[in-house]
């Protein structure tokens, strides 16, 4: 007899188990057994074929998922089943091989690093022309009052009125209950259960005041998830609650509490239950509360369309430009200004008798010149007149120094050997040349003198002895004849000597003088003759007065000064046709044998 | 907004099936983690009383509990109807159920109260016997409800409609 | 050094024999500078080599290093380098000192034993520890596999318990109307046969479903309720089972009974029908021509069934398997579940009697069952012949989603004298009667939806007082209970036993 089903044997456990029964039930329970689940004892051996097999390929796995995954390609099903596993793959990474991770991306940190600053700071430039824009505004100088008051830099204050915000829902709840009472929503988004959401948000202001606000009476005022946010202004007998996205003004906040209040007017005697059905009030909240009213009444252009003209740009160029201009202006002048110092220092190293130990020079202020300067030397006015220094002060300290330079040398020479006039002196190289004609008295003092000038050091007379004194004596004298008509004293009326009339009388004197001098020389006998002259307004006989006036006052000062005719008085003359008001002295030679 | 709105806070013991009980008979906005979360679930329905009128109930399902603590006593506030849930096959369910009553009573001594016994379809296991229920019925409108099948629970919230309009 | 004893001089002479033979002492005698100056005894036997220049003392030197010469030192098993060991002792003299070598070698050999006896008893104890918890474990697994089958037991039961309840109820419907049919009789010869082939069917399902019923509540052993049985009807109404079965056939079919004892029989009626039916549906089956035969004795305090058959018989290698259940017999015909043998004789177990089978395959097969009488216990009162009384003016509602039942159930309670209404759930249950309470609720449990026992509570918790019978497929204790903690007065199960139904209604129709 058999058994429909399968003939397994009873294993050792079983006959065991079944060993604990009477001997006719353990049949039973085997044959049930067997039946019952001969199905399933097969299917379980079938799976645990399945199983070891697929334990097999599991073990082959990691050779056969590279190429799995290659035959995969690019398929996207693959990028997107790996997306989970890799981002926690990367996690545990960071945390337990992070040296690893830092080395690898190291390379590419960089870059990204650099470019997202720079898109920062393209957006930074952007605000920041906004709010260079805005602070030529009367808007931009409230922000300033508003920073100054609230002790936070201006610039976050403009960053934060500009940026972008935008209502979504608007919920007027009552406060017991949590039903609502208005609702209002920004007209592109979907219907929700405002009962539902209003009830819950009642319930969670409840659940957080209670668990951490210690129940006194503080409540739930904002929430805010990633960019979404939740203002609930409290009210005692409702609450508002507004769902926004992104950064809304702090002036909002305060225009929310100014509507609630302002709900809390109209409400009156009004019982809560009974608001919802009252059509006055409905459409009054309905005004009041939509979104984009309290975004315009917040006091803000809507975030959204401000964000979207692009600012503009000429403030900042014209700051620029004129900050550069600035720049280059006083750079430039600068520049001047050290061309011009450069060109004096050189121009005073260059000046013979001056060593320039030092220029001290504030620009356009003041200059200070130290040197040393022999006296012999030219003048440094000159040069520090064509410096061109503007207004600058001038000083020059000079401690006083001989110098070897030729010029100077020449100079002092021609003071200290008080050379004639037949004499042309001349210094190269601290060798002092001596050419013409001079009088042997001259020349022999010349001769004596003339090494002992500083910075002489060799001295080349080629000056010959005057061969004729008489002639040139004459010669002189001639020349003296000629010169004292010129000098002409100039009288203001009559005899009234004019400005300048004292040194001329002076020169006349030397002149005459040095004509008596010569006149004994010159073999030659002098005759002084002073002459006097008007010009021609008035009478003859007026003018001759007056001529004879001034010979006489010139004829007289000249005696008075010791100059006298050799043994004679100087006659007087006139000179009717010499247009002046002047006298002058005429000299007359006779020559003598 | 035309339909009147009333705030209804479902009341009673751990593991009543007042979720359950709930769950078909409202618009589901919320996950049920808020009930273990925040302690209180809130959805909504609307419906129409028996006798006709529109009306819309706004359903805190608040937590099991077993007494009313601060928490729960706020989110009672300004709710204009109670339902009492307890489970037939504990009896003592009921009786926190009657205690959460009490305690309720002193914060809302105006709501509209009704008491659903679930748990219908496990009629078989039930602890609690008709005539205690019986009883019960002479102060409260009583309902057996199963979420199961949804029996009874349309019933409870027609009468609480019915009591709460005018 | 304690006292020596005094010994006479052949015990010490053998002391000394003994001991040197045991020992094999050498003696080395030293000055003391280690110089050696005598060797007494066998110096090879210790593989020391007392000529070599240092080789065999330097070892003994090596020992003795450090200690003090002039004192007695003992040393036990040394180890020597001719691997040989001994104790050595150290006697200290006037002048040297001597070294005592003594044989240590059995001793060491028997210290080796000891300690391989050791490790070997360590080792054993690991062992045994070992294959203490290899048979715990091996126990927990059983355990584990017990519990699987007892499982697997239990599920099979309710598996069974619930492919049989899946009978009943249709059954239910069947011998109902068969029994309106009766009573209403049928008009012509072939209404009748149609009758017969139902009911001979009908009777077949039950019994099968009874059968696999019987098997699953097998174990649990249930209880045996003793009757005094009415051997002649009980054969009439086999007879009136089996015949027609026979006859399709084109069986000759005889009952015989055979009452001796005056004594009533006292047996448990229903699994004494079992038997009968079981063998002779058997019988029917595997007869393809001749005769059945059935017959009942009660004599000599027991009560005989003898059932013969000209059938195809058992062969011998089969007869010990064919009881064993789920067992088609590899023959033909794989009609049935297989299980009415097994049943016969765990019946037959139960109520203690003895069963024999001769067969000859191909001639025939008979089956004798001696039983012995029950104790009389107090028997439950059937209400068997209980005469139909009508009930006056009472209206009853029946609730039931099945419309087969529910005709059923009114007509049968139109017969007894109710007025009847119908509702077909739970809620149209309770609002019919809270609309218009009925005298009698008659609300069968397993309905769609809310179960009659929660509409049941529901209408006590709403103060309904009237009546209520409560109508269920499930025939546990725990299913009673839990309805008649619910609200209900009386309990019925599926498929009805008409009988009890009605004593049942008319009980409800009492006015309270």
């Amino acid at each position: 007899m058999t058994t429909s089903g399968n003939g397994a044997d009873a294993n050792a456990a079983d006959a065991a188990a079944d060993a604990a029964l009477p001997p006719p039930e353990q049949h039973e329970f085997d044959r049930l057994r067997n039946l019952l689940f001969g199905d399933e004892l097969r299917a379980a051996e079938a799976a645990r074929a399945r199983l070891t097999e697929i334990e097999r390929q599991q073990r082959a796995l990691p050779d056969r998922l590279p190429h799995a995954l290659e035959a995969a390609g690019a398929a996207p099903r693959v990028a997107h089943a790996l997306a989970g596993p890799v981002a926690h793959a990367l996690g545990a990474a960071v945390r337990e091989n992070r040296q690893v991770v830092v080395d690898t991306l190291f390379p590419v940190i960089g870059p990204l690093i650099r470019k997202s600053i720079a898109e920062a700071l393209r957006n930074l430039v952007a605000d920041l022309n906004g709010a260079i824009e805005s602070s030529f505004t009367l808007r931009g100088l409230k922000w300033r009052l508003e920073a100054w008051r609230g002790g936070v830099p201006y610039a976050q204050v403009v960053l934060k009125h500009r940026l972008a915000y935008r209502i979504d829902h608007v919920f007027l709840i009552a406060r017991d209950s949590g039903l609502v009472l208005r609702h209002e929503s920004a007209p592109d988004l979907p219907a929700l259960d405002a009962d539902a959401i209003a009830g819950m948000l009642t319930a969670i202001g409840d659940f957080v005041g209670d668990s951490v606000g210690q129940g006194g009476g503080s409540a739930l005022d904002s929430a805010q998830v990633g960019e979404y946010l939740v203002w609930v202004v409290q009210g005692p007998r409702a609450n508002l609650a507004c769902f926004m996205r992104g950064v809304p003004p702090g002036g909002l906040r305060s225009l929310l509490e100014q509507r609630l209040e302002e709900i809390h007017a109209q409400l009156g005697d009004l019982r809560l239950e009974q608001a919802p059905n009252d059509a006055a009030l409905a459409t009054a909240w309905h005004e009041t509360l939509q979104p984009m009213a309290l975004v315009r009444a917040a006091g803000i252009d809507d975030g959204v369309a401000a964000a979207q003209r692009p600012p503009s740009r000429w403030p900042l160029l014209l700051l620029l430009l004129l900050a550069l201009a600035g720049l280059v202006a006083f750079f430039a002048q600068r520049e001047r200004w050290d061309d011009r110092i450069d060109a004096l220092r050189a121009r005073l190293q260059a000046q013979p008798g001056f060593v320039l130990t030092g220029l001290d020079a504030e620009p356009w202020r003041k200059v200070t010149v130290r040197g040393l300067l022999d006296p012999d030397a030219d003048s440094l006015h000159g040069i520090l007149e064509r410096a061109e220094l503007g207004d600058a002060k001038v000083d020059v300290v000079g401690t006083g120094y001989l110098s070897t330079d030729d010029a100077v040398v020449a100079r002092r020479a021609r003071r200290l050997l008080a050379l004639p006039a037949g004499v042309d002196s001349s210094v190269h190289d601290g060798v002092l040349e001596l050419k013409g004609k001079a009088p042997d008295a001259w020349i022999a003092l010349a001769r004596e003198r003339a090494g002992w000038v500083a910075g002489v050091r060799r001295v080349e007379m080629a000056v010959l002895p005057d061969a004729d004194p008489v002639a040139t004596a004459q010669a002189e004298l001639a020349t003296l004849a000629h010169r004292l008509p010129t000098l002409q004293v100039p009288f203001a009326n009559d005899a009234l000597l004019a400005a300048g009339g004292g040194s001329v009388v002076d020169d006349i004197v030397d002149a005459a003088k040095r004509a008596q001098a010569l006149a004994a020389a010159a073999h030659a006998r002098i005759a002084f003759t002073s002459v006097g002259s008007n010009d021609e307004v008035g009478t003859d006989e007026a003018n001759q007065r007056v001529r004879a006036m001034r010979a006489r006052w010139l004829a007289d000062t000249l005696a008075a000064r010791g100059l006298d005719g050799g043994g004679q008085p100087i006659a007087l003359g006139e000179d009717a046709a010499n247009n002046r008001r002047a006298a002058y002295l005429r000299l007359d030679i006779e020559a003598a044998k | 907004m035309s339909a009147p709105a009333f705030k209804v806070c479902m009341l009673g013991d751990f593991g009543v099936g007042k979720t359950s009980l709930v769950a078909r008979f409202v618009r589901s906005t919320f996950a049920p983690k808020y009930l273990t979360t925040v302690g209180v679930k809130v959805d909504s329905k609307e419906m129409l009383s028996p006798q006709g009128a529109p009306i819309k109930f706004v359903v805190w399902d608040i937590a099991g509990r077993s007494a009313l603590d601060a928490l729960g006593a706020n989110y009672l506030r300004g709710a204009s109807a109670l339902l009492l849930v307890a489970d037939g096959t504990r009896e003592h369910s009921l009786s926190v159920a009657l205690n959460l009553l009490m305690q309720s009573r002193t914060a809302l001594p105006d709501a509209v109260v009704a008491l659903a016994v679930n748990k219908l379809d496990l009629v078989e296991r039930w602890e609690v016997a008709p005539t205690t229920l019986a009883e019960i019925r002479r102060s409260l409108p009583v309902f057996e409800t199963s979420a199961l099948s949804g029996d009874g629970v349309e019933a409870a919230f027609a009468e609480l409609a019915t009591r709460l309009l005018p | 050094m304690n006292a020596e004893p005094m010994l006479p001089q052949t015990v010490e002479m053998y002391l000394r024999a003994y001991f040197f033979e045991r020992t094999r002492p050498l003696l080395l005698s030293f000055g003391p500078d280690w110089t050696l100056r005598d060797v007494q005894g066998d110096a090879s036997l210790f593989g020391i080599d007392v000529d070599a220049p240092d080789g065999g003392l330097s070892e003994l030197k090596d020992l003795f290093l450090g200690v003090p010469v002039d004192g007695d030192h003992d040393l036990s098993f040394v180890e020597l380098s001719g691997g040989r060991s001994a104790h050595i002792h150290l006697v200290a003299d006037t002048d040297g000192f001597h070294l005592l070598l003594l044989d240590a070698e059995d001793a060491r050999g028997r210290q080796r034993t000891q300690q391989q006896l050791g490790n070997e008893a360590v080792l054993a104890g690991h062992e045994k520890s070992k294959a203490i918890s290899r048979l715990r474990e091996i126990r927990s697994e059983l355990e584990r596999q017990r519990a699987t089958l007892e499982e697997a037991n239990a599920l099979k039961n309710a598996l069974i318990a619930t492919l049989s309840h899946e009978f009943r109820t249709p059954l239910t419907s069947i011998f109902g109307y068969l029994h309106l049919l009766d009573r209403r009789g049928g008009d012509g010869a072939h209404a009748v046969q149609a009758l017969n082939a139902i009911r001979r069917n009908a009777t077949y399902l039950f019994t099968l479903a009874e059968n696999l019923l019987e098997y699953g509540r097998g174990e649990s052993g249930a209880l045996l309720c003793a009757v005094a049985i009415d051997l002649r009807a009980l054969a009439h109404d086999i007879e009136e089972m089996i015949r027609p079965l026979a006859e399709d056939k084109g069986l000759q079919f005889s009952v015989s009974v055979d009452v001796v004892d005056a004594a009533p029989a006292l047996f448990d009626e229903v699994r004494v029908r079992q038997i009968a039916i079981n063998l002779l549906s058997n019988a029917v089956r595997y007869t393809a021509r001749g005769e059945i035969g059935a017959m009942l004795a009660w004599q000599g305090g027991r009560l005989r069934i003898e059932i013969r058959d000209t059938g195809i018989g058992i062969s011998p290698e089969f007869q010990a398997s064919v009881f064993k259940p789920f067992n088609r017999g590899g023959q033909s015909g794989s009609k049935g579940a297989g299980l009415g043998l097994s049943i016969v004789r765990r019946l037959i177990e139960q109520m203690h009697g003895t069963m024999t089978l001769e067969s000859q395959p191909g001639s025939g097969t008979r089956f004798v069952i001696d039983l012995p009488p029950l104790e009389p216990v107090a028997a439950v009162a059937d209400s068997r012949g209980g005469a139909a009384l009508w009930v006056h003016d009472r209206d009853v509602l029946v609730v039931d989603d099945d419309p087969d039942i529910a005709q059923l159930l009114e007509a049968l309670l139109l017969d007894l004298g109710f007025r009847v209404r119908i509702a077909a759930d739970a809620a149209g249950a309770i609002a019919e009667a809270r609309r218009l309470p009925p005298d009698v609720l008659l609300i069968d449990v397993e309905m769609p939806g809310l179960s009659g026992n929660a509409a049941v509570y529901q209408l006590r918790s709403q103060g309904y007082q009237g009546r209520i019978v409560t109508l269920s497929a499930t025939s546990t204790a725990e299913a009673r209970e839990a309805s008649l903690r619910a609200g209900a007065d009386h309990y019925l199960t599926k498929p009805l036993n008409v009988e009890q139904f009605v004593s049942v209604m008319q009980r409800a129709a009492q006015p309270q």
